[in-house]
């Protein structure tokens, strides 16, 4: 039987959760990490909608967008810009018939892999739940 | 011309190529578009790996590199410099991080050859999009302006100051030294501090390129690290900094006299006088709102009286333009105010009073001279200290200042010199001693002061009040029991707090306050003395409760920093990644000014648009994400750079 594995995009901030990912890999954690196409940018306040919006056009079944904890961002609040984005994001992926499941916005602090794990695996796992984006 | 890319795959020893089918890679890294050849190697970081990767990039006309091995975030610095010795420009390199986030954490060849396939392949597309970037360079100022000339501001300003560097250092009161001027003794040893500090304070003085400018505050700041332009203004001192000697004729001759606050931080004096006796620049000033002569009278005896000609009645407050290309702010703390507790009794009970005022109580320059005495004269019978005022509760400040354990063992050492059959004791929670000479001190302390201690329940499990002529003190102690003790004095270890104009400071300097209202640092482990503002930095209890010589160490590493900083002669790089702005597409919409935290995106002069000062931008692309017309562009991390990325990832 066929085994669906999604494929999700992880949006990562060069300064934190680039690293906490790194520091997921460094200390070998257990995560569902073929699943994961990681993508780096300066600040998790640089993702565009328009880049959840292509990674969802072109197949991704989730989308991950990783930043600093409040406070912690090296741009002092880059990635409160990205979480205002969310709300707006949902709306339009539903409209898309896309659930809001699949968008998810999280702090990951650099060397932080545990947390990174955590939520990476619960991210495969709700999209497992959910089954395969069907495009129209 | 299409591009000639060549892809090499590191096997990092047995890491990448075990968890991997490195032909499958590299088959597949060669069917993409452009990619002229791919190649594996055994260690690309090591000198024989760097070589090849050189002598590759040169016989093979390559004109982007795509490495895939470990993270970028160890070695894109490393290929980086490879690619610009090859002679190609550092920027069009992209690596695909095959090590950390694939071969190390997927347990299956055919998973893990799958991902890392997904990687280089989205690396590719992606490189093809680089544009090469040159680092651009601008004209920077080496001067610094420090605020505040206490101990911490005075070692910067002294670690700095030199041949090429000017610092300007400003302080708000008439005098410099800060609080350390005024102390007495210092703990553990019990040297003079106003001895210790005064060459100092003499060598920043006469200091060729050290500019001390006194009753002087930071009025507005504008400009980027390198490049700042201060705005300062100077308090009218009404006396001639130049001529007046400090010789005190005035003082004798003016009419006015100010009666000292008992225990408060002056003594008596005239209106025209020196802060304190000792106080540098030993120079005269003429308060406004005591001098008779600022009250509409026709008062000259200083001017008759002064023998230099040193009296200036027309003085003005005057504004300063500084430019200095970097800031320190080494304003000091502030004490908590006991009054905001009842429990206390200060304000209400007579000799009830702060540990700074007890410090001026044991100056020999202080109101008393240095007699410990009561508010009525007389000399105490016994004297009570309290810790933890205002600190380690819920209620204030949940923090341990980490240093009024200790000068309240001085103080009690010092009420034990002056007074040798008083009753001494001290209320306490608990003892911080750290650092390596404070419990030779301590037990110094106690066995030879004969000092009674009472350890409460809590740095809270206390009340003082008024009780027929005395201060009663009622504490419950470790094993719960409620305990009265009978003082005619009680000294108040109040918390070190952050100073009074900090929140205006910081407001004025665009940077942020940490949780207990000290200044926030970048980094409060690993950069400690830089706030997240480049280019503005701070030293001592600006920062954070701190001792001397801690505060002596954060003037010196702030000097280090910016000394590091700011080259005098060599030119500032400028962030290569920093953003642009399309003038044909921008619409004046004003949405990303407000975005940008680092004020990077200005108005023009005159129309409607904006545009960024690449001096200011640090490349975060918050404002590409936002811009609704696509006006901006970031450069390495383009929109176009993003989707081609997308693309190979998912492909």
């Amino acid at each position: 039987m066929h085994v669906f594995e999604p494929k999700v995009i992880v949006f990562l901030c060069n300064w934190c959760s680039y690293d906490g990912a790194d520091a997921a890999g460094r200390s070998r954690k257990e995560f569902p990490s073929r699943n994961l196409r990681e993508l780096r940018v300066m600040c998790s306040g640089r993702v565009d909608p328009q880049f959840v919006l292509e990674a969802f056009r072109l197949g991704a079944d989730g989308v991950l967008i990783l930043g600093c904890a409040p406070g912690d961002c090296h741009y002092k609040s880059g990635n409160i810009e990205a979480l205002k984005k969310i709300p707006l994001l949902e709306r339009i992926l539903q409209q898309y018939g896309i659930q809001h499941e699949r968008l998810r916005f999280d702090a990951v602090s650099a060397g932080d892999g545990e947390k990174y794990a955590r939520i990476t695996k619960k991210m495969v796992e709700t999209l497992k739940g959910l089954g395969p984006l069907n495009h129209a | 011309m299409p591009q000639r890319i060549g892809v090499y795959i590191c096997e990092c020893g047995p890491n990448i190529s075990d968890a991997v089918d490195m032909e499958a890679l590299l088959k597949a890294a060669k069917g993409q578009e452009d990619v002229v050849l791919a190649k594996p190697m055994g260690f690309l970081c090591s000198p024989d790996g760097k070589a090849f990767l050189i002598e590759e990039i040169r016989a093979n006309d390559l004109t982007r590199v795509v490495i895939a091995g470990c993270s970028p975030k160890e070695h894109e610095q490393t290929f980086r410099d490879v690619l610009a010795s090859a002679g190609l420009n550092p920027f069009l390199l992209q690596m695909a991080n095959i090590r950390e986030q694939c071969a190390w954490v997927i347990h299956g060849k055919a998973d893990a050859t799958e991902k890392a396939r997904a990687l280089i392949q989205a690396a590719i597309k992606r490189v093809g999009r680089h544009e090469a970037l040159d680092i651009k360079t601008i004209e920077c100022c080496p001067d610094v302006l420090v605020v505040g000339a206490g101990v911490a501001g005075i070692s910067a300003a002294v670690a700095m100051a030199g041949k090429n560097r000017q610092v300007y250092l400003i302080e708000k009161e008439p005098c410099i030294g800060g609080r350390v001027a005024r102390h007495e003794d210092l703990y553990p040893d019990m040297v003079c501090a106003s001895c210790l500090i005064e060459s100092q304070l003499d060598a920043v003085l006469h200091h060729e390129h050290i500019e001390v400018l006194t009753l002087t505050e930071m009025v507005a700041v504008k400009g980027y690290l390198g490049n700042f332009i201060v705005n300062v203004r100077q308090k009218a001192r009404f006396v001639d900094m130049d001529a007046c000697i400090g010789c005190g004729a005035c003082f004798e001759a003016c009419p006015v006299t100010v009666p000292a606050l008992f225990m408060g931080e002056m003594a008596g004096h005239k209106a025209i006088h020196v802060p304190y006796p000792g106080a540098l620049p030993n120079v005269a000033l003429i308060d406004e709102t005591d001098c008779v002569r600022f009250q509409g009278e026709t008062c000259r005896l200083c001017l008759e009286s002064c023998p230099f000609g040193a009296i200036q009645y027309e003085q003005t407050d005057g504004v300063r333009e500084l430019k200095v290309g970097a800031i320190v702010v080494a304003t000091g703390f502030g004490s908590f105010d006991p009054r905001q507790d009842d429990r206390y009794g200060y304000g209400k009970v007579e000799n009830i009073i702060t540990s700074l005022e007890f410090e001026q109580l044991v100056n020999s320059a202080g109101p008393t001279h240095g007699k410990i005495l009561l508010l009525n004269g007389r000399i105490p019978g016994n004297i009570a200290f309290v810790h933890c005022v205002g600190s380690r509760t819920e209620s204030f400040n949940d923090y341990c200042s980490g240093l009024c354990c200790l000068y309240t063992l001085k103080h009690a050492h010092q009420a034990r010199l002056q007074l040798p059959e008083a009753g001494i004791c001290q209320f306490h929670a608990d003892m911080c001693l750290s650092g390596k000479d404070s419990q030779r001190f301590y037990q110094k302390v106690v066995k030879e002061d004969g000092i009674e201690f009472f350890r409460m329940s809590g740095p809270d499990a206390i009340e003082i009040q008024e009780g027929s002529g005395k201060i009663v003190i009622a504490h419950t102690d470790a094993s719960g029991d409620l305990n009265r003790n009978r003082f005619d004095m009680v000294v108040l270890a109040t918390a070190m707090e952050s100073g009074k104009g900090t929140e205006k400071m910081a407001k004025m300097l665009d940077v942020k306050l940490g949780r207990n209202g000290f200044l926030a640092e970048a980094d409060s482990k690993l950069d400690p003395v830089s706030t997240a503002r480049e280019g503005i930095f701070m030293a001592g209890c600006a920062q954070g409760p701190k001792d001397i010589p801690s505060s002596v160490v954060q003037g010196h590493a702030v000097a280090g920093r910016i000394m590091g900083l700011l080259q005098p002669g060599e030119a500032l790089a400028l962030e290569p990644m920093a953003c642009e702005i399309d003038p044909e597409i921008c619409s004046g919409c004003l949405v990303c000014p407000s975005l940008c935290e680092f004020k990077a995106i200005v108005r023009e002069v005159e129309g409607p648009k904006v545009f960024i000062n690449q001096a200011m931008c640090r490349a975060c692309g918050v404002c590409v994400a936002a811009c609704p017309s696509g006006a901006i562009s970031a450069r390495h991390f383009s929109t176009g750079a993003i989707f081609r990325e997308l693309r190979g990832l998912l492909g």
